[in-house]
């Protein structure tokens, strides 16, 4: 899937999930054996990595959706991760985020990854919000609007959006208020080209 | 808690010492125990020097256990924050720092040392949960970090417990009865 966009793109743009997951694998010991833990979607988003820096892109995120992933997103992952693995403790959870933090912080020295001090003007905001609320009454729009209370996305994720169309750059994502309206996006010039990760072999 | 309360009141009583107030009491015992106890007798200093402290552990470490369970059921009904799994991590460390203590026998002037700091811990914890709920995220928790630190080293260097970051640690050593799958 991903080598379709091999040619056509030299730049990614990763939302807050595929950051995280990217950076998510450790090793911990528990009753005297080492264990991985790793996110499932972390060898997708790996593979995909190793994929594009070969080919030479540049991975990009934005200012605030890089402070959403340190102050929120990684400790939510966390949590979510070692309870569906039944592993979760207080003190297990403190050391993995950690672990997490200090990985993010190294990959922000990579130099083949930029953060972007970018932030849309209300104008770009509003049409992409007005697309949006526009949109037909579907089970996806419900559950956009039951998940956010209200019928478009965060604004992190509208930045998102309009951020991959400034660069001309592919974003790749797992969040489904971005993916489940792809070809809706897409049609109405209001993105770049959206890559849902799982949809990486 | 009656029977510390009481410990420290009648041991108070037989120096013809004021007891009215067991907070301030403590904290001032607590402070600077060496110039309270000086004019006691010498032949009697030691030994109640260390009833007192027995008794001042036992007190400070109650008063920690109830922030502490207090502090834990506020926090669980946080939205998730890198800044409420720092601090629960804490909690719940500190939490079996003390029970350790309780268990290994150390001596009382070390008990204290460490109990106190837990306090110190769970005051600045205390201040920072004054903000409100959904901007918990935002509110700096270095000073809090920077004494859990303090904490983390004293406990390892005793061989109370190790330190959560330490390489090589098992972290079934912080697992207190819970069930943990190990099959992943």
């Amino acid at each position: 899937m991903a080598n379709q966009y091999l040619l056509q793109f030299d730049k990614a743009i990763y939302d807050t999930n595929c950051i995280i997951f990217y950076r998510f694998n450790f090793k911990v010991k528990l009753r005297g054996k080492f264990i991985s833990i790793s996110h499932y979607f972390y060898s997708k988003i790996d593979k995909l990595t190793s994929k594009i820096l070969n080919s030479g892109w540049t991975i990009y995120t934005i200012q605030k959706a890089w402070e959403e992933i340190k102050l929120k997103g990684a400790a939510k992952i966390v949590e979510e991760l070692l309870k569906a693995k039944k592993l979760y403790n207080h003190i297990i959870a403190r050391s993995i985020v950690r672990k997490l933090v200090k990985s993010l912080d190294e990959l922000k020295s990579k130099r083949w990854f930029i953060i972007d001090n970018f932030c849309p003007s209300s104008d770009q905001l509003k049409q992409i919000i007005k697309f949006y609320t526009e949109l037909p009454h579907s089970p996806k729009k419900e559950r956009l609007i039951e998940k956010n209370k209200k019928p478009y996305p965060s604004e992190v994720d509208l930045s998102l959006i309009i951020y991959s169309s400034k660069i001309r750059g592919l974003l790749v994502s797992t969040d489904h208020d971005i993916c489940d309206f792809k070809d809706e996006l897409e049609k109405n010039n209001l993105c770049s080209k959206i890559l849902p990760l799982w949809e990486i072999n | 808690m009656r029977t510390i309360h009481n410990t420290l009141a009648s041991t108070s009583l037989v120096f013809g010492l004021d007891f009215f107030d067991t907070g301030s009491y403590c904290e001032y015992v607590t402070i600077n125990p060496v110039r309270y106890f000086k004019n006691f007798p010498s032949e009697e200093r030691e030994k109640y020097y260390e009833y007192f402290t027995k008794a001042l552990v036992q007190y400070i470490m109650f008063v920690n256990a109830f922030k502490i369970s207090q502090f834990m059921s506020q926090l669980n009904s946080y939205p998730p924050s890198l800044n409420k799994t720092l601090i629960l991590g804490a909690l719940e460390y500190v939490f079996l720092a003390q029970r350790k203590l309780d268990k290994i026998g150390k001596k009382d002037e070390e008990c204290l040392e460490i109990v106190k700091l837990i306090g110190e811990y769970l005051d600045i914890v205390q201040s920072k949960l004054k903000s409100k709920r959904e901007e918990f995220y935002l509110v700096s928790i270095d000073d809090a970090e920077e004494v859990f630190e303090k904490i983390e080293n004293i406990c390892s260097q005793k061989g109370i417990l190790p330190k959560i970051e330490d390489e090589n640690v098992d972290l079934s050593e912080f697992i207190n009865g819970q069930s943990i799958s190990t099959s992943i």
